[in-house]
């Protein structure tokens, strides 16, 4: 088959039923192509938050508790709230997150809200689930440094733990069921409600004027080509330095600027990233991997230069900032606390 | 061949069919339809995950989509729906050999595909920024320069027909164009040159891009997927149709079993009906033999209780005394034996048992009767020992002619007008309440059992007691003394306590006490009981003093 074949099918599928796309439905039932192209047409780029999922209150509140248990480290001092701090975005504000006895790590900690709306995790999207996740963080010897039969032991042994996990589980404590503890409560931080959600739902007030000039500018300028869709982002990977060299400019390239090369090894992906989010990108400074960006004016204008190939104008760069502000939603109640 | 082993036959035979019905049933039950239908939506919805993929692509490459998340999102789904489909084919079929390996397909070309789409999302986000930048960047130098407008302008239409139309043609002229641009020496001023160098840039990006767009296109769009979803489908299909045609079969068998079981049923129904009819016929013939047996028991039985009845008085009576007399016979009729005869000088009382029950016994105490009765007519005189003796001679020598292994215990007493009491014979011993002490004596009886031996004389003598107005004579049989309650024989103690309370009672009293104590105890003997109160001269029970004098040491 040659690529004009393919053309042919494109342009035969596209003429045919004016291809578009809602979410990825499940099979049944299946939504004709007209269906789906009425639904998809004239939709911007952006999606509303979704909805928060039913889960069984028992496990989020058993994952809730393990989140924040400092106990799961090597050194009981590190939690996963450590780096993830509900209160300051899901991130640390750091470059870098510190580990048990002081250990810095290679990579930016990345915000936990939202996250299960990723399409894979880490930097790298070495993991497909959040429960896959968990494992990163708490054997990473530079994070928590925690082995699991410690881990099972530590929550065995305490009577609380034992009986919560009794009523949220059957079989007790298991790694398993600290995985789905912790992932189950991580599906939980979604933050909805964003002035920009609500000026999507219908709200023209919800932005201001140059929160919408800043969107315009967002999708004019080609931003959008990578950060769309609910999560605005999250949903592929792109090489960091598109149109200039990123890495080469700044020097010193680590293991961890590799990207998804140290997942595959192949060296189309190396400095290819999972493309970040930008929901609460306001509050989750200093930005990218290598956290070298310590505020949103630095990092859109290093975006604007590396991925986009264009200068931008300071006025044009506070438009996106602000922009970017009107993306920062509401916390859930049941973290209120955790994020003051 | 016996009943039993029939009836254990058609069990096995059971058993058996029911084993062989159960084998072919789950045989027959082995092409799951549910489970294969929800096989097949397995393979309908990886392959319409798999279409539905390459639509999104396309309307994305196309800018019909405008975001990933549709594409994304149907890309995990795809991911998990081959997944399933393993799992939903393995609860089929065996998914070992041929469909194994076109699963392992599936799951590469799956892998391909999806680096296909990821590569496509990538480079197709790269490709649009440069496609926005370039009529923009063009516009804006084009504004600045009239010498740049013209090949500008060109290049962003060939940079435009190339994203269009796509094929050889459009993307030489495109090239044509950028390399004529990047060869000729523009006029361009030194405040531009950064933005010229910048659309040449995101130009490059549109002629390196778009080859690698199109072929991440084709790479989704093109995938084997299909093809390895329809080779693992035949394979499935023709592993199922096996399972189907191997239980169509055991179907087929086990509808013939089930026809050669019901006949089996049938046969096995009438075979057991002959053997119920056989045991019918035998057990009627048995039970008429037992009831004739039983008949013809009950009739020896009854003979046996007229010949006890015959011989024992109805109502005996012994001048000047108040006699009371009870005989209990048992179902079977036991030997018991009792006499009261008179004589011209003397009453005589006889009290005896013959082993045995039945017929044969009640002959024995007729022919003593007999004897007894005749000796004394002949012999009025005679004493207890004597009579006894002579008894014996003509029952041993009877008992033998008869050919009955039997014997009887007897004692006969000889009451004088004076109350004197001369008596002889082994039987039970005799109670006698002492009116005036009111105290109970106890008579041992000594001699030999009558009809073990023709000479007995020596073993037997008289002994005599004397009875006062108001003492009383008890005699029984062994039935009373080893009657039976609470695991406890009734004994000569329960026939002393009985006396004991004998003080103002008639004869019939005495008796009704004794049967009243008796109530809770189990008579499993003929019972014969003889109370004789000795009445004074004047008929009343109050008399002097009464001395028991013995005959014999044995007395008392």
């Amino acid at each position: 088959m040659t690529l004009s074949r393919g053309r042919a099918l494109a342009a035969s599928a596209l003429l045919a039923s004016l291809l578009g796309c809602t979410d990825a439905s499940k099979p049944a039932p299946r939504e004709t192509a007209p269906e789906r192209a009425q639904e998809t047409l004239g939709r911007e780029p952006l999606l509303v938050l979704p909805e928060l999922p039913v889960l069984d209150a028992r496990v989020v509140a058993l994952g809730a508790k393990l989140f924040h248990e400092p106990r799961l480290s090597s050194d009981g001092k590190v939690a996963c709230s450590s780096c993830h701090d509900l209160a300051n975005g899901g991130a640390d504000g750091k470059r870098s997150s510190v580990g048990v006895r002081g250990r810095v790590g290679a990579i930016n900690a990345l915000s936990v809200y939202n996250s299960s709306l990723n399409f894979v995790l880490f930097w790298d999207g070495r993991a497909a689930t959040l429960e896959e996740q968990v494992d990163g963080p708490l054997t990473n010897p530079l994070e928590m440094d925690a082995k699991w039969p410690d881990v099972v032991g530590k929550l065995k042994s305490d009577a609380a733990y034992q009986s919560a996990f009794a009523a949220a589980f059957t079989d007790g404590v298991t790694q398993d069921n600290v995985r789905t503890a912790i992932a189950t409560f991580e599906r939980t931080l979604l933050t909805p409600n964003s002035p920009f959600d609500r000026w999507l739902g219908g709200d023209a007030t919800a932005l201001t004027a140059a929160q919408k000039a800043g969107y315009e500018l967002f999708k004019g300028v080609g931003c959008v080509a990578c950060h769309q869709g609910r999560n605005v982002g999250g949903n592929m990977f792109q090489r960091f330095g598109v149109m200039g060299d990123y890495f080469g400019d700044r020097g010193h390239v680590t293991e961890a600027d590799n990207g998804r090369f140290n997942v595959t090894h192949l060296e189309s992906d190396r400095f290819v990233f999972r493309v970040p989010s930008l929901r609460n990108v306001a509050r989750t400074a200093p930005y990218f991997h290598d956290g070298s960006a310590p505020t949103l004016p630095d990092a859109v204008q290093v975006m604007a230069k590396y991925q986009l190939g264009r200068k931008l104008s300071d006025d044009q760069i506070a438009a996106i900032v602000a922009f970017l502000g009107s993306l920062s939603g509401v916390v859930p109640a049941s973290v209120q606390s955790d994020a003051g | 061949m016996s009943a039993l082993r029939q009836f254990a036959l058609i069990l096995g035979f059971i058993v058996l069919s029911l084993v062989i019905s159960g084998v072919l049933y789950s045989r027959s039950r082995s092409a799951d339809f549910d489970r294969h239908a929800r096989a097949l939506e397995a393979i309908g919805n990886v392959r319409h995950l798999n279409e539905l993929l390459s639509e999104r692509v396309l309307a994305a490459r196309f800018g019909l989509l405008n975001e990933y998340d549709p594409i994304t999102q149907t890309e995990l789904h795809l991911a998990t729906g081959v997944t399933e489909l393993h799992g939903r084919l393995a609860n089929v079929v065996s998914t070992s050999g041929a469909l194994e390996q076109a699963l392992r397909e599936l799951d590469a070309s799956a892998e391909r595909q999806r680096a296909g789409v990821e590569q496509f999302k990538r480079e197709n986000s790269v490709l649009k920024n440069s496609l926005y930048y370039l009529p923009t960047a063009a516009r804006e130098l084009a504004a600045k320069s009239d010498a740049l407008g013209a090949p500008l302008n060109q290049l962003v239409e060939a940079a435009l027909v190339y994203n269009l139309v796509g094929d050889q043609t459009a993307q030489t002229a495109y090239s044509d164009v950028l390399a004529s641009i990047t060869a000729q020496k523009l006029d361009v001023s030194a405040a531009d040159r950064s933005e010229f160098g910048m659309l040449l840039a995101h130009a490059r990006v549109i002629a390196g891009r778009q080859p690698i767009v199109d072929r991440a296109v084709k790479q989704v769009v093109d995938s084997d997927v299909s093809l390895q979803i329809s080779a693992a489908e035949r394979i499935y299909y023709q592993r199922f149709g096996e399972i189907v045609a191997s239980s169509n079969w055991y179907r087929k068998v086990l509808s013939a079993w089930s026809l050669v079981l019901l006949l089996s049923v049938g046969g096995a129904g009438f075979q057991l009906r002959r053997l119920y009819s056989g045991l019918e016929q035998r057990v009627a013939l048995r039970t008429a033999e037992l009831s004739k047996a039983l008949a013809a028991l009950w009739g020896e039985m009854k003979l046996a209780r007229k010949i006890q009845e015959a011989l024992v008085p109805p109502l005996p009576q012994i001048l000047n005394c108040d006699v009371a007399a009870s005989m209990k016979a048992t179902e079977e009729v036991g030997g018991d034996y009792y006499d009261v005869i008179h004589t011209p000088d003397a009453e005589w009382i006889l009290i005896g048992d013959v082993s045995g029950h039945g017929v044969p016994a009640g002959l024995i105490m007729m022919m003593c009767q007999t004897a007894v009765r005749t000796v004394l007519q002949s012999d009025p005189t005679i004493m207890p020992d004597r009579l006894l003796t002579r008894v014996n001679s003509v029952l041993t020598t009877n008992i033998r002619q008869l050919g009955e292994d039997k014997y009887m215990t007897i004692s006969a007493l000889r009451r004088e007008r004076d109350g004197s009491v001369f008596f002889a014979g082994a039987h039970q011993d005799i109670f006698i309440y002492r009116a005036e002490t009111q105290l109970v004596e106890v008579l041992e009886t000594h001699g030999i059992w009558l009809g073990l031996k023709e000479h007995i004389g020596h073993s037997l003598s008289s002994e005599r007691f004397q009875l006062a107005p108001g003492d009383v004579l008890l005699l029984l049989t062994d039935g009373i003394t080893e009657a039976v309650g609470n695991g406890k024989m009734f004994d000569t103690s329960g026939v002393r306590r009985v006396l004991d309370r004998a003080h103002g009672m008639t004869a019939q009293q005495i008796l009704g006490a004794l049967f009243t104590d008796l109530a809770d105890f189990d008579l499993r003997d003929d019972a014969t009981v003889l109370v004789i109160r000795q009445l004074g001269p004047d008929g009343k029970s109050t008399a002097p003093n009464a001395l028991t004098e013995a005959l014999s040491p044995s007395a008392q």
